[in-house]
C-alpha cells in the first residue's frame, strides 16, 4: 500500500511519466481515494505549469543598444581570419 | 507594445544551425557570431534576469557572457550543443557574482516543510480562475517565488521548467548527476507549490472576510465614527 509520504517524493516522476507502469497505477489508485493526495497532485502540476508558461520578456531597447555597441567592438576589433574563406557558402 | 515575446522553437530546425554558424564564426566569420547573439541574446538575458532578479546585474552578465563565448570560441569543440556552452558560462557568471555578493544560501537552511508531514486540508486552488498567469499579481508572485528560492534549486528550476532544457542538457550547464538534477528540480517545485498555496489560501480568506463586511450594510451616513468624541 502506497503511503501519502511516498506519493510526495514520486509527483515529479508521476507528471513526467517516468514511473513503471505497475507503480503509476498503484499511485493513481491512491491519489483517487486519497482527500489529501489528490488536490496536492493537482496543485502541484499546476504550478509546473505555470513555470511552463512564463513568457520571455523583451530586452530593454537601451540595454539592446548598448548590449550591440559593446559586441561590434569587440568583433570588429579582431580581423577577419584567413580561414573566411573556408566558411559555408551563402546563398 | 507588447511586453512580452516568444523565443522557444522546440522542435523547429532553425537556418542556418547553430552549428553552421558557430562553424563560420570559429572560421573568422564575425557576421555569423552576430546571428548567434541575436538569436541568444534573449534567451540568456531571460534567463539571468530569472536568476538574479536585477536588472542591471543582468546587462552586465549578458555583456559578459557573449564577449566571454566570443574571445573563447575556438575552444568550443562541439561536444556540447551551443546553446548549452552558452547557458554554461552564463550560470557561471551568475555564480561569480552571488559569490562576491557572499549571498549563497545554504542547501540545509531551507527544507520544504511539507516534505515530512502528512497535509492537512489541502486547498485545490488548480482550477481557480485567479491560477493563470494572465493574473498579474500571480505572475509577480511566481517571479518572486522563484527569484528567492535558494539557488541550487533555483537554477535547476529555471533551466528546466522555465527554459526548458532537458535534464542531460541541465547536466551540461550545472555539472551535477541526473539523480541530484531530479531531486533539485522535484524540491524546488514542491517548494514553490507551497508558496503559491500560501498565495491562494490568504487570497480565498480575503474574499471570505469582503463577503462578511459587504460596505452595503454599513450604516448609510455614519461611517466608522466610533472613535469620535
Amino acid at each position: 500500500m502506497v503511503e501519502c509520504k511516498e506519493i510526495f517524493d514520486l509527483l515529479s516522476d508521476l507528471i513526467e511519466h517516468e514511473l513503471e507502469h505497475n507503480q503509476e497505477d498503484e499511485i493513481l489508485a491512491h491519489l483517487l481515494e486519497c482527500e489529501n493526495c489528490f488536490p496536492y497532485l493537482h496543485t502541484f502540476r499546476k504550478t509546473v505549469c505555470l513555470c511552463k508558461s512564463i513568457a520571455p520578456v523583451e530586452v530593454p531597447q537601451e540595454v539592446h543598444q548598448e548590449f550591440w555597441q559593446i559586441i561590434k567592438v569587440e568583433i570588429t576589433s579582431l580581423p577577419q581570419s584567413p580561414g573566411l574563406k573556408k566558411s559555408r557558402k551563402k546563398s | 507594445m507588447t511586453e512580452e515575446i516568444k523565443y522557444h522553437n522546440f522542435g523547429l530546425q532553425l537556418s542556418p544551425s547553430d552549428e553552421e554558424l558557430v562553424s563560420d564564426a570559429q572560421n573568422g566569420d564575425n557576421s555569423a557570431f552576430e546571428k548567434l547573439v541575436l538569436r541568444y541574446e534573449s534567451r540568456i538575458y531571460n534567463l539571468v534576469l530569472h536568476m538574479t532578479g536585477d536588472q542591471s546585474l543582468t546587462r552586465d552578465i549578458l555583456q559578459e557572457t557573449f564577449l566571454s563565448s566570443f574571445r573563447n570560441l575556438k575552444k568550443f569543440k562541439g561536444n556540447s550543443k551551443f546553446s548549452t556552452w552558452l547557458y554554461k558560462i552564463a550560470v557561471n557568471y551568475v555564480l561569480i557574482h552571488r559569490r562576491k555578493k557572499k549571498i549563497l544560501i545554504s542547501l540545509d537552511d531551507y527544507k520544504p516543510g511539507s516534505e515530512d508531514e502528512h497535509p492537512h486540508q489541502i486547498a485545490d486552488w488548480a482550477d481557480s480562475p485567479a491560477a493563470t498567469l494572465d493574473n498579474s499579481e500571480l505572475k509577480t508572485k511566481l517571479n518572486n517565488a522563484i527569484e528567492t528560492l535558494p539557488e541550487e534549486y533555483k537554477s535547476v528550476l529555471i533551466l528546466s521548467d522555465v527554459e526548458g532544457l532537458s535534464n542531460k542538457e541541465i547536466q551540461g550547464v550545472l555539472k551535477l548527476s541526473l539523480p541530484a538534477i531530479k531531486s533539485r528540480l522535484h524540491r524546488a517545485r514542491l517548494i514553490l507549490r507551497e508558496k503559491l498555496s500560501e498565495y491562494f489560501i490568504s487570497d480565498v480568506k480575503n474574499k471570505i472576510l469582503e463577503q462578511k463586511t459587504p460596505l452595503s450594510l454599513l450604516p448609510p451616513g455614519k461611517p466608522q465614527q466610533e472613535n469620535e468624541g
